[in-house]
């Protein structure tokens, strides 16, 4: 067959062969069961600033999750990811918003507005789809972008949505009696730990996240990701042999966007306040940043990518007096950490597409290779 | 009723045609040549058969369907597969992830029943698994399908090519040079396959090939491709005393011609 | 009637240079094979370099200019030399991103510069002097920008069809072997058209620099990312269609925006997103754009 195929990145997938063995091989299951505890006590450990960070990391992981579905695994380029994140965050924070004087609201309970904000990202994705099914490749890409455009457009126009510039605050989430805020008044301690917003969040988002990587994971391993990887290399074979191209296209685009809307649900009630320039361009292309430093197509590599660029710019900032070049506090010379962390991320994208394609992720795979290696093979006489 | 019927098709593209009125039938458990030199058209026949391209005229039937507007995927699902010239295959899944993606029309698990792992999923997964090795097994890859199909010997992803085919299940077998590139040893193997599927499987098997020993050795009927024409069309020995086909391609009677 | 007209002439001028840029964009990608994400940036730097240099006491504007162009094509050589070209064989997807990563930090550094609030004035000779003809006024950098961009496109198209280097670049577009086969080095053309782009880039910078907003502002990025739509809507492989393509968004926006108030319904602002809902429109009907090739697949 003379197409060539579409591959992203060299050995940017798990190979099959290399999941069943780990699968057999069973982890190491010690290391999968200390980092969940090890996640679990976090709350106990970390104080508010880390854990703020760490629900942030978390709602960018799943939202990097669709990201890295769409591009990794069924090799579309989307630059308007961040039109499905604004759907996600607008639309819950909308329908389980009050109507009032700044804004208007449906106020429903939480959970269903969180709900309802997934279901609306999705049919956003879903109405998106045809024309993602019909474009090429890059052409994708850049339709994408007006995507983005039409949002930031929509969220512009619309005051009664999003506040209008000065943002809106975002409705404190509830689960059945749980009410995830803080209450100064009444301070809650568990442990010896006060036991605010951050803490309470904390598990909520540790099992949101956990659920969107195995979801993934299992869709990956599973006979839909064999078909969306067949229909990103090969995609003339992929349809002979079966596989009804566009339909899958269409299903990459409508999980993708549905992973986007529910990070985007996350990062609004993690953030409490949403403004509209947050969802511009930018963000889409943090998250292409995200994915690809992270490792293409990998679960691991949207969280690693994730946390990357969620934790950079604020440890840039808490270490700026010990950096060259750095800014110690805004005003005095140098690079201010927000403008660093987006030359190290953008130096990180060029560098690993020029010399490490697989990423963060990949990366981890060569060390894990690497030592696995030296355990089976004790030293040979030379 | 003939398992491929190919009636009067024409293939243009970019000024050129490709094939100009062409006809010919494949019948059931068989084994049914299509040979002509380079550029004759065999590819474009094969692809058009698979749904890539659109006839400006005429018509292919796989058994009383009509082929020529369905969708590639659609061709699959009524039993038609296929292997490619160029190997394509997912050169870093393992040849069972590969196999299995030929089952992919026969199975249903979507991105709620296999994402959430449930248990109807599951065993659709395993007994479709056993299946594609038992196809590995018949094909004799048997003790390679953990392997990455991309580090396969030449030989072993041409197999993989056809074991992947075997497993959308096919009534029509479209083999496209199969035996390219091989030395007399692998073509006589694959020879041997490509009788067992017809005699075992019972599936109708057209196939292009330049290897003129392997084509007259085993087909049932010929069909000969020139400059996008049929020329000729007929058992093998009728084809290869046929003055127009020597004109064309064989040289003189007797030579097995490469 | 003058308002169509002055609208008219206003979206022509405009979109001859969304053409210049759209221009450039497309010969790379046919050149190349890459779509470049760093296009912007290429129209940042060369615009930075002409409003630092032109400020610079006693240099003549067209000296500055000849700098911004030059700076603009060097950079882009740069890219081409040390970034893309060791990527060769890589998929067009993998490349891409990583000229969005290149964006990253070169609008980073240029935003740094001018300062997240701030402009840079570009010291054009034209400023806010008219024209009148007939019945309309004209800024007198609306005519510059026309008559330059018509006149950079025709020498273009010159060049392309008469001149060895042109064929050279037709040669390599068409049929990168049998060019390579006939002597024409596919890496020497690939640079000559990124050199190309990054020219163009830094003169399209200058005209969107001067109006509607004068000077060099972060948001001017934004401007520049319609040279996309422009290029995707006549076909990313059509030199011919980045011309039409940008002409089209011009004329569009400069309309949408002139009759914004009869508009009112699309919402305010409307205009910045007039560019992408024509892309979608036309990729709706032709999904390779105008006069892009549709895809031949050989199995």
């Amino acid at each position: 067959m003379s197409e060539s195929p579409n591959t992203l990145m060299v050995d940017q997938t798990e190979p099959a062969a290399e999941a069943a063995a780990e699968v057999r091989r069973r982890g190491p299951l010690w290391t999968v069961i200390g980092t969940g505890l090890v996640m679990l006590a976090v709350p106990f450990l970390a104080d508010t600033f880390w854990l703020q960070l760490g629900l942030f990391a978390m709602a960018a992981a799943v939202a990097a999750l669709g990201l890295t579905l769409l591009l990794g695994q069924a090799g579309q380029l989307s630059l308007g990811h961040a039109f499905f994140l604004a759907v996600g965050a607008y639309g819950y924070t909308f329908l389980a918003g009050q109507s009032g004087r700044l804004g208007g609201g449906f106020a429903l309970p939480p959970t269903l507005a969180a709900v309802l904000a997934v279901l609306l990202a999705g049919a956003a994705g879903l109405l998106f789809s045809p024309i993602a099914a019909r474009l090429r490749g890059i052409y994708l890409g850049i339709a994408t972008l007006g995507l983005v455009f039409l949002g930031q457009h929509i969220l512009d126009n619309a005051p009664r949505i999003t506040g209008g510039d000065n943002g809106r605050s975002v409705p404190v989430f509830t689960l059945g009696g749980l009410r995830f805020g803080s209450d100064p008044d009444q301070p809650q301690y568990l442990l010896n730990v006060l036991w605010g917003r951050e803490q309470k969040l904390w598990y909520l988002f540790l099992l949101v996240t956990v659920v969107a990587y195995l979801y993934f994971r299992n869709l990956v391993r599973g006979r839909p990701g064999r078909a969306l990887r067949a229909v990103r290399d090969r995609e003339l074979m992929a349809g002979i042999i079966g596989v009804p191209v566009n339909r899958y296209k269409a299903y990459a685009f409508l999980i993708s966007s549905m992973y986007a809307g529910l990070g985007g649900v996350l990062y609004a009630i993690a953030f409490r306040r949403i403004v509209p320039e947050t969802f511009g361009v930018g963000l889409s292309i943090e998250y292409l940043a995200m994915v690809v430093i992270g490792g293409l197509g990998v679960a691991g590599g949207a969280v690693a990518g994730a946390t990357f660029i969620a934790f950079l710019p604020p440890i840039l900032e808490r270490h700026a007096g010990l950096l060259p070049g750095l800014a110690p506090t805004t005003g005095t010379s140098g690079i201010s950490p927000p403008v660093a962390a987006k030359f190290i991320f953008g130096a990180a994208v060029v560098a690993l597409l020029l010399f490490e394609p697989g990423g963060l992720a990949g990366l981890g795979r060569r060390v894990s290779r690497a030592l696995a290696t030296r355990r089976r093979r004790p030293a040979h006489p030379r | 009723m003939s398992a491929l019927t190919v009636d009067a098709v024409t293939v243009r593209f970019a000024g050129i045609t490709a094939l100009d009125r062409v006809s010919f039938a494949v019948e059931p458990c068989s084994i049914h040549a299509l040979i002509g030199p380079n550029g004759a058209g065999k590819s474009t026949l094969f692809n058009l058969v698979s749904g890539a391209y659109r006839p400006a005229g005429g018509s292919v039937r796989f058994r009383s369907t009509d082929l020529t507007r369905l969708a590639p995927h659609k061709i699959a699902g009524l039993g038609v597969a296929r292997t490619f010239q160029n190997i394509a295959l997912m050169a870093h899944e393992t040849v069972e992830e590969n196999l299995m993606l030929g089952r992919h029309h026969l199975t249903r698990a979507g991105f709620v029943t296999a994402a959430l792992r449930l248990p109807p999923s599951r065993r659709e997964e395993a007994r479709h698994r056993a299946r594609a090795r038992q196809i590995a097994a018949f094909v004799g890859l048997g003790g390679k399908l953990g392997m990455a199909a991309g580090v396969l010997a030449y030989g072993d992803q041409k197999r993989v090519e056809i074991a992947r085919a075997l497993c959308v299940e096919p009534d029509l077998l479209l083999l496209d040079e199969p035996a390219a590139g091989m030395n007399a040893h692998e073509t006589a193997v694959v020879a041997h396959l490509i009788r067992d599927i017809r005699d075992n499987l019972q599936i109708a098997i057209l196939l292009v090939e330049h290897d003129m020993g392997l084509v007259m050795g085993i087909a049932d009927r010929v069909t000969v491709l020139d400059f996008g024409r049929r020329i000729a069309d007929g058992t093998p020995d009728e084809v290869q005393r046929d003055p127009a086909v020597q004109l064309a391609y064989l040289g003189t009677e007797g030579e097995t011609g490469q | 009637m003058t308002l169509l007209l002055q609208l008219l002439v206003s979206g022509l001028s405009l979109g001859a240079v969304y053409a210049l840029l759209a221009l450039g964009f497309v010969i790379v990608f046919k050149s190349s094979g890459v779509v470049n994400f760093a296009h912007p940036a290429f129209l940042m730097i060369g615009a930075y370099t002409i409003a630092r240099v032109g400020s610079a006491a006693q240099v003549p504007f067209l000296l500055a200019l000849l700098a911004g162009v030059g700076v603009a094509g060097v950079v882009a050589l740069l890219v081409q030399r040390l970034l893309v070209y060791p990527m060769a064989g890589r998929s067009l997807i993998a490349v891409s991103i990583m000229t969005i990563g290149v964006d990253v930090i070169t609008q980073t550094e240029i935003i740094r510069r001018i300062g997240l609030d701030g402009y840079v004035p570009m010291r054009d000779p034209w400023g806010d002097r008219v024209v009148r003809i007939g019945g309309l006024v004209l800024p007198q950098t609306r005519i510059a920008a026309l008559l330059v961009g018509a006149v950079l496109i025709l020498a273009f198209f010159v060049w392309l069809r008469y001149s060895r280097w042109g064929v050279a670049m037709r040669a390599v577009a068409d049929d990168p072997q049998t060019a390579a086969l006939m002597g024409v080095r596919r890496s020497t053309v690939s640079a000559m058209a990124w050199v190309l782009a990054g020219m163009l880039a830094a003169v399209a910078g200058l005209f969107i620099t001067v109006f509607p907003s004068p000077g060099l502002q972060p948001v001017t990025a934004a401007v520049a990312l319609r040279a996309f739509p422009a290029a995707i809507i006549g076909g990313l492989d059509s030199t011919g269609g980045a011309i039409v393509g940008g002409l089209v968004i011009g004329v569009t926006e400069s309309l949408a925006q002139g009759y914004a108030t009869d508009l009112s319904f699309l919402g305010a602002g409307f205009h910045s997103v007039m560019p992408y809902a024509v892309m979608v429109a036309v990729l709706l009907v032709r999904p390779s754009g105008l006069f892009g090739a549709k895809e031949l697949h050989r199995v």
